[in-house]
């Protein structure tokens, strides 16, 4: 045997035993797929529940050992599918952008606005819109786990609505515009500091119409009833001043709530 | 013709039609169950208002076989159906561009993830594809359909990427809730006085069960005056079962088969679709039961941060990192609404639209 063949048969055995080595030793990974792709991470006590072995682990468990090979089902894959022990390759995700926070609602409102003058005669049923905007915009910010978190939300909005009924003999418009602020107190959710506007006549665009302002307080129910109530002061000459309380309400929110058989009682305004 | 929105709404997000007629749910019978109840209730015995008939109505019958999917009987009225209505849309105000999957919540999930895959074939839009809210059960039903049409194309991981583009999963209780546990336990939901009732209806219903909390803490027990884990869950058939023998064996096979077959590793089936998995921790949420020496159950008051009903931390501790890569949290003490009302929430739902746009 000559000096080359001497080493390289050295070389060999010492490759061998580093293989051999190589495979007896478990390289140990923390559930996630990219440490051991394309194998999956096994967690070495394979004779329980997984899901209990996965959470023990993920709670912080260090007596369950994790180690790279052949997966056995997609959780070793960090949840991509495991197929003939090796773990598909998953897209990346989408992360999440800054979102402008907002709520809009179309309504129907029933208006209690001339009560107080002799112009009332019964509610005002009108359908509505409205729109609340938030101040600034929310930032997900991404955890050391991977997820994404956005915390300190706005509280507070900027609100813009209105009201039309032009049935009947009397016609009105309503507008607010205001603030309103978030923070969900058993039933009620949001609060709204608003200044209205109503016209009434029976004939809006023509005069002589009555037009009043004032300072209107709403509370939200659960982001589908507004309850409003305030005073709206005439700024007409000779117009009467007014109290002024409405519920408007999510269009649809009858329909959810009174079954079909109890809509013959409702005003047919509001079983529309 | 542009991609289709679709909800699949949450467990009651629907109505239920008993013979094509309302049977109620949620205001009518809910008030009913506050008349009729006894303990806390009003105890009034009109004809209209017995427990039973109330029973009877909202009862389900299936096979003890687990394998079974499809309900025997969809209520026990004799010669009766029950089918699932029109959705409340009260629960999605911000999200009304969109339609709805309408079906029974109180059926086995398996069984309406087929339907709903089903219904999305059926369906496809020309040249585009599904945009998918799964809220809450919702989720979990949409969960299912993209295995099962993985299941119908070779177990292919990217094949439900034909039928839908995007998939949001809001507030699903990927693990389970201890809302379900306390359903089941207690009958926590119409009213007090209603709970026996309530009780004995939802431990027929499948969906229930199969929501049951699949994390090992659970369930733990008193020793020596502290809590210690139980080191199972409210899904196995376990010593948390001893006191309540009228709990469904069958039924909490049906829960652990379908998070075996299904709810494990929930987006392996859904890859080159863009996914999210979007929650509220805003809230204290219950996450585990005290069984105590004589096996009674009570559900714990120290809650981690959720939406009432998903408890944030627990889902984010038994993600896997696709999930956890997917996973965007909203809130801090009452931020935002509560489980059954963040699709009316503004900040959740500008987080949907823009995921949807993007």
């Amino acid at each position: 045997m000559n000096k080359i063949s001497l080493i390289g048969s050295v070389f060999i055995f010492s490759a061998l035993i580093l293989i051999i080595q190589a495979a007896d030793r478990k390289i140990p990974c923390n559930y996630s797929c990219q440490d051991c792709f394309p194998y999956g991470c096994i967690p070495e006590t394979t004779n329980q529940n997984r899901d209990i072995v996965k959470s023990k682990q993920s709670s912080g468990d260090t007596t369950i050992k994790t180690y790279c090979g052949k997966c056995f089902e997609d959780a070793d894959c960090g949840g991509a599918k495991c197929e003939n022990g090796l773990c598909s390759k998953y897209v990346s995700p989408v992360p999440p952008r800054p979102i402008w926070p907002s709520f809009q609602l179309i309504t129907t409102e029933i208006a209690f606005a001339n009560c107080t003058t002799a112009y009332f005669k019964h509610p005002i049923i009108s359908a509505g819109y409205l729109f609340e905007g938030a101040f600034r915009k929310v930032v997900p910010l991404k955890r050391v786990d991977g997820s994404f978190v956005a915390v300190d939300l706005p509280k507070f909005y900027w609100h813009a609505g209105g009201a039309f009924a032009f049935s009947g003999s009397s016609q009105n418009i309503f507008g607010e515009i205001g603030i309103t602020y978030y923070y969900p107190v058993i039933l009620f959710s949001s609060y709204s500091l608003l200044g209205e506007y109503q016209r009434t006549g029976s004939a809006l665009w023509n005069s002589p119409s009555l037009n009043r302002v004032g300072p209107v307080l709403s509370l939200s129910i659960m982001q589908n009833i507004y309850l409003k109530g305030g005073y709206l002061l005439s700024v007409d000459n000779n117009g009467k001043s007014t109290a002024y309380g409405s519920i408007a309400y999510m269009k649809d929110l009858l329909g959810d709530l009174a079954p079909d058989r109890y809509k013959k009682y409702l005003p047919k305004e509001l079983s529309k | 013709m542009a991609n289709k929105l679709l909800i699949v709404p949450g467990m009651t997000g629907c109505k239920l039609l008993l013979n094509d007629e309302d049977v109620g749910w949620p205001s009518e019978l809910t008030l009913k169950a506050i008349l009729a109840g006894e303990a806390g209730g009003f105890g009034f015995k009109l004809d209209s208002l017995k427990p039973d008939s109330i029973v009877e109505t909202l009862s389900m019958e299936y096979l003890p076989d687990s394998a079974q999917w499809q309900p025997m009987r969809t209520t026990l009225k004799a010669n009766s159906e029950i089918k699932p209505g029109p959705t409340l849309e009260l629960a999605y105000n911000q999200l009304t561009d969109f339609g709805f999957f309408e079906y029974d919540w109180r059926a086995d999930i398996r069984e309406s993830g087929r339907l709903l895959m089903e219904y999305l074939k059926q369906n496809m839009p020309e040249n585009g594809q599904w945009k998918i809210i799964g809220h809450s059960l919702g989720g979990l039903v949409t969960i299912v359909a993209s295995k099962l049409y993985a299941r119908e194309n070779n177990d292919s991981d990217t094949a439900f990427s034909q039928l839908a583009s995007h998939v949001v999963l809001l507030a699903s209780p990927l693990d389970g809730t201890m809302v379900a546990a306390d359903a089941i336990i207690n009958g926590d939901n119409l009213s007090g006085g209603f709970s026996t009732y309530f009780k004995e209806i939802v431990r027929t219903w499948p969906s229930l069960h199969q929501m049951l909390p699949a994390w090992y803490w659970s369930v733990k027990k008193i020793v020596n005056g502290a809590e210690i884990d139980d080191d199972y869950c409210l899904q196995d058939d376990a010593p948390w079962i001893a006191s309540k023998p009228e709990i469904s064996l069958s039924m909490l096979q049906r829960a652990r088969d379908a998070r075996k077959d299904f709810f494990r590793a929930p987006l392996s089936r859904m890859n080159n679709v863009k996914t999210k998995i979007i929650m509220s921790r805003a809230w204290a949420t219950n996450n585990h039961v005290v069984r105590d020496a004589l096996n009674n159950l009570t559900v714990s008051n120290a809650g981690e941060p959720g939406d009432t009903s998903v408890p944030e931390e627990t889902v984010r501790k038994m993600a896997e990192q696709i999930e956890l890569d997917r996973m965007l949290s909203f809130g801090d003490d009452k931020e935002t609404q509560k489980h059954a009302l963040v699709g009316c929430d503004p900040v959740i739902a500008a987080a949907v639209k823009d995921f949807f746009n993007q």
